[in-house]
């Protein structure tokens, strides 16, 4: 019995032992589940639980009457599990058949150590379509949205494009990135470790918002015109660059903006940058002549000339504060509607000089030059317009003709517009709705004036003198029509190079509006340094005079009743000369 | 004594419920990947769990003590079938180990059998020399050199885990039958220097003892198992994620049917639930030791102690090494993890602590052996005397 009783204190001793080994487990437990539950939740969550992005769909870029500029079309885009392929060779074959791949890349991409490689993103779907029936293994394909525009080279410098994950990179899609591109959602979903999507209990997610649209207020037409006659000037003047833009002057709406060089926005990286420039507004250069119409403007709204005030031209040399000014030709008498009409530039420094340079200065600033116009556009100019204090005594000879002061073409148009307009300032834009995805416009753009820089009385008086400009005997004599009056100014201005005014190089430009009494659209033509002829009158009233012609016929503006006697086979190269 | 054994089987019921629906939640989706089948698993489980159950019904039933004079045969047995897995024909490898017998659709593990064998051996041997229990060398050495080829037999296979597990219950078997203190010592110490050398000698197993010692040292490689198990263990908490609702099981752990499915029952069902398996495995660790402590015939008492061990020390070495007490074996939860042969031998051990605890100390039964013997030995006399005669 003692045996016995030994024999069961042992199994107690042990079996206390084996007790304690399980109370320690249990404390174990509490340690691992209870004490550091937060840590090893975390750890889960990180392996377990993944955020998704939803993208949402880019809102598209259409005209006033809904022609889309940029649309959105579904895409397939390639890729292939390396470890999946089961012939490299014979997926390399067909990849560069069907998408032009190049077979040693493709080959390398297809036998490389990972388990993700693109071989080519956003393909069209009827291309991928047929690959697909090929049945290659290991080759996948992942539905994308490609920004597509479907007009090429038309508005591409406004339009502007995306890069390949669908960032706004130029013009517009730049701009309104924002409004374009809407909001990403999400969406949290489990996976297991084969990274394999599993049901989960409750799945949070937040859709994702649709990008807003835009309407411009740019017309396919027009635009076309526009571009289509910019592009003979353009291939028969050569020009380093031409712009063209074409405005509503009662609202400040921009009908059509073109410029030259252009590039296409679906294939933008095949051009060199400086094509994909918007230059109409982000490149500034002297005026030249026609700027005169401000100047003459602001001296006839202040009442320092008459249009009935004839001035003595000094037989086209002028000397003045050690400078010798010159005309084309020796003019004697002039009067205010012949100075412009003929642009002489002694008579308009005598014009601008009977104003002052205070008022001069005031006037150029209130017709915003020196300011951004406001498009909604990157990398818009201001122009160079110097303050006061730094003008020199010359400066109220050069000013008034264009010359120490640049301006980018829009800004142009934008000033000359206020005189087709009852001498109101518009605010020049483009985009007129953004459109929310459900339909309702979220923000609308409408005309919107900024002052009234001179009176109805002097613009009615300015519009006579620029009215002359386009008759027989004035530089702007190519940009008349038949069926309409036209009101305009030819400018052929000095490029400076090398800190001089060229004798060879010049910038050419014609800005308008018709018709001239009941103006409908202004139009502004700028070739920079043309090859042969460089006058204004030449190379952009042409351009200004077919634009308008086929523009205001699509507006359906009736023509006016009183023709001009008209006839174009003047010899136009003697009498449109004009001075920088 | 039957209020202990109902507690006991109580609480094997229980283990064995909890047991069903964690396989089917564990192996569910591991089985309709592997073989478009989700109950595969679970239907496995579940014959083999109505082979068991038989099993233990017939143990508890049949006399005990019928395995004493069987018991050298057993051993001898398990000797042959353990050999049989060095043969090809017969065996099936597993992640790097030949554990497995094949025959037909059968498939064991012997070295399962051969706990029961290595037990019911030690039980009839030490109490058969009680007497001279503290001579070593007169009582104890043979039956050590025999199951030292068990065991050697079993690590060659190799599993160590089991090799460990078999060893320590017949040092506690041994000690409890009254070896002397030097000699538990001495084995101890020797199993040490063994264990020291084996591990040195297997990289691996050095490798699984460096992310025992620090498994975030290389969290995709030898620590990624151990990890997962305590990611699975942490999120859980007190209440857990919820039956069913676990994600460790989504192939992040390995193994998570088998020997790593305490981990998923504490994701599943929280620090409760694991608490609540750890309670009824010491529950049964108890009632076993009061059967062994009640009952007065030596070998009943050291079979049932034998067998509370052999499961008490399972569920605690897979249980340590799934909170990263231990480093990994390839140990299942008994009663709780996928696996026929390991859930059968258990419940025949079951079935022989309950047929212990029911019989014991029942003196008629006893007597119908001893009975028996007189009988054959007069039938032995007789023949003595015709010889003689």
């Amino acid at each position: 019995m003692i045996r016995k009783s030994r024999i069961n204190l042992k199994i107690i001793i042990i079996g206390s032992f084996f007790c304690l080994c399980f109370l320690t487990i249990i404390t174990r437990l509490f340690y691992l589940q209870q004490l550091k539950k937060d840590n090893f939740t975390q750890l889960a969550n990180n392996q377990h639980i993944r955020k998704l992005k939803i993208s949402p769909k880019r809102g598209e870029i259409r005209d006033r009457n809904g022609v889309p500029f940029a649309i959105n079309v579904e895409v397939d885009s390639l890729f292939a599990d390396p470890r999946k392929v089961e012939d490299p060779y014979l997926c390399a074959y067909h990849l560069a058949s069907y998408f032009g791949i190049d077979e040693k890349k493709a080959y390398k991409k297809l036998t490389s150590n990972r388990s993700f490689v693109w071989l080519k993103r956003k393909v069209d779907k009827d291309k991928t379509a047929e690959f697909k029936k090929l049945g290659l293994k290991g080759i996948y394909y992942k539905q994308e949205v490609k920004r597509v525009y479907p007009k090429n080279e038309i508005l591409s410098h406004v339009i502007g494009f995306v890069g390949i994950d669908g960032e706004g990179l130029e013009g517009l899609e730049k701009y309104m990135d924002n409004e374009l591109s809407g909001e990403y959602g999400w969406r949290i979903i489990s996976k297991d470790a084969k990274r394999r999507e599993v049901w989960h209990c409750m799945p949070l997610e937040k859709p994702a918002v649709d990008g807003c649209s835009i309407e411009l207020t740019i017309d396919q037409m027009i635009q076309y015109i526009a571009e289509s006659e910019l592009e003979k000037a353009f291939l028969k003047y050569q020009p380093i660059w031409g712009g063209i833009v074409v405005m509503k002057p009662r609202t400040g709406e921009i009908l059509a903006m073109a410029t030259r060089p252009t590039y296409n926005p679906n294939r933008f990286g095949d051009y060199p940058a400086e094509y994909r420039r918007n230059r109409v507004v982000t490149d500034i250069f002297e005026p030249g002549s026609i700027f005169k119409t401000i100047s003459c403007a602001s001296s006839l709204n202040e009442g320092a000339v008459k249009f009935s005030d004839v001035f003595y031209c000094e037989k086209g040399a002028y000397r003045i504060y050690g400078h010798t000014l010159h005309d084309c030709h020796h003019y004697e008498y002039l009067s205010f509607p012949q100075i412009i009409a003929v642009s002489s530039n002694i008579g308009t420094s005598k014009i601008a000089m009977n104003l002052g340079r205070k008022k001069l200065y005031n006037y150029i600033s209130m017709f915003d030059f020196g300011k951004k116009p406001g498009l909604l556009l990157n990398g818009e100019a201001s122009g160079i317009f110097r303050p006061l204090k730094s003008w020199s005594k010359l400066s109220i000879v050069c000013i008034p003709m264009g010359q120490e002061i640049s301006v980018s073409a829009v800004q142009m148009l934008k000033a000359v517009s206020a005189l087709a307009n009852d001498g109101w300032l518009m605010k020049p834009y483009f985009v007129k709705n953004i459109i929310s995805p459900d339909g309702k416009i979220k923000k609308s753009f409408g005309k919107e004036p900024i002052r009234q820089v001179i009176s109805p009385k002097t613009a009615k008086v300015m519009n006579e003198a620029l009215k002359m400009v386009c008759r027989r005997g004035g530089t702007g004599i190519n940009a008349a029509l038949d069926e309409y009056t036209v009101a305009g100014k030819t400018g052929t201005a000095q490029k400076v190079i090398n800190g001089r005014y060229s004798d060879t190089n010049y910038v050419g430009s014609f800005v308008g509006y018709a018709p001239a009494d009941m103006p409908e659209i202004s139009i502004i033509v700028v070739m920079d340094d043309c090859k042969g002829q460089y006058y204004g009158g030449i190379v952009a009233a042409p351009v200004f005079r077919e634009v308008a012609r086929k523009v205001l016929k699509y507006l359906e503006i009736p023509p006016e009743n009183e023709r001009m006697p008209v006839s174009k086979n003047i010899n136009s190269g003697g009498v449109n000369h004009d001075n920088s | 004594m039957k209020k202990v054994l109902s507690v006991l089987i109580l609480a094997i019921s229980i283990l064995v419920a909890v047991s069903i629906v964690m396989i089917y939640s564990t192996s569910g989706i591991l089985a309709q990947d592997k073989f478009g089948n989700e109950n595969y698993f679970l239907v496995k489980q579940l014959i083999w769990l109505l082979l068991s159950f038989c099993a233990f019904l017939f143990f508890s039933y049949c006399p005990f003590r019928i395995f004493k004079p069987l018991s050298l045969f057993f051993i001898l047995t398990s000797i042959v079938l353990l050999s049989m897995t060095m043969l090809g024909s017969f065996s099936h490898t597993a992640g790097g180990a030949t554990r497995w017998i094949v025959l037909g659709p059968i498939r064991f593990q012997p070295s399962e059998f051969a706990k029961l064998a290595v037990i019911i051996y030690l039980a009839d041997v030490l109490s058969r020399k009680q007497d001279k229990i503290k001579e070593f060398f007169k009582s104890l050495f043979f039956p050590s050199l025999l199951i030292g080829f068990v065991l050697f037999l079993v690590l060659q296979q190799p599993d160590l885990g089991t090799t460990v597990l078999l060893a320590i219950i017949a040092l506690f078997v041994y000690l409890i039958a009254g070896m002397k203190l030097t000699y538990f010592f001495l084995f101890v110490i020797n199993g040490c220097v063994m264990l020291v050398f084996l591990i040195k000698m297997f990289p691996y197993r050095l490798k699984r003892i460096s992310a025992f010692l620090d498994p975030f040292k290389d969290p995709k490689g030898s620590g990624f198992q151990i990890i997962q198990s305590f990611i699975a263990l942490g999120s859980g908490g007190l209440n857990g994620v919820g039956l069913g609702q676990g994600k460790q099981k989504l192939f992040y752990l390995p193994e998570a049917h088998t020997d790593f499915i305490f981990a998923i029952i504490g994701e599943e069902l929280g620090f409760i639930g694991t608490a609540g398996i750890v309670l009824l495995f010491l529950t049964f660790c108890v009632c076993g030791i009061m059967v062994a402590y009640k009952c007065k015939d030596q070998f009943g008492k050291l079979l049932v102690i034998g067998f509370t061990l052999m499961i008490s020390a399972q569920a605690l070495i897979n249980m340590c090494v799934v909170t990263g007490l231990m480093p990994t074996k390839g140990i299942s939860l008994p009663f709780v993890s996928f696996g026929g042969s390991n859930l059968l031998v258990n419940f025949i051990a079951v079935g022989i602590i309950v047929n212990v605890g029911l019989n014991g100390n029942n003196r008629v039964e006893s007597n119908i052996i001893k009975k028996r013997k007189p009988r054959k030995d007069t039938i032995r006399y007789k023949y003595k005397r015709l010889a003689s005669a």
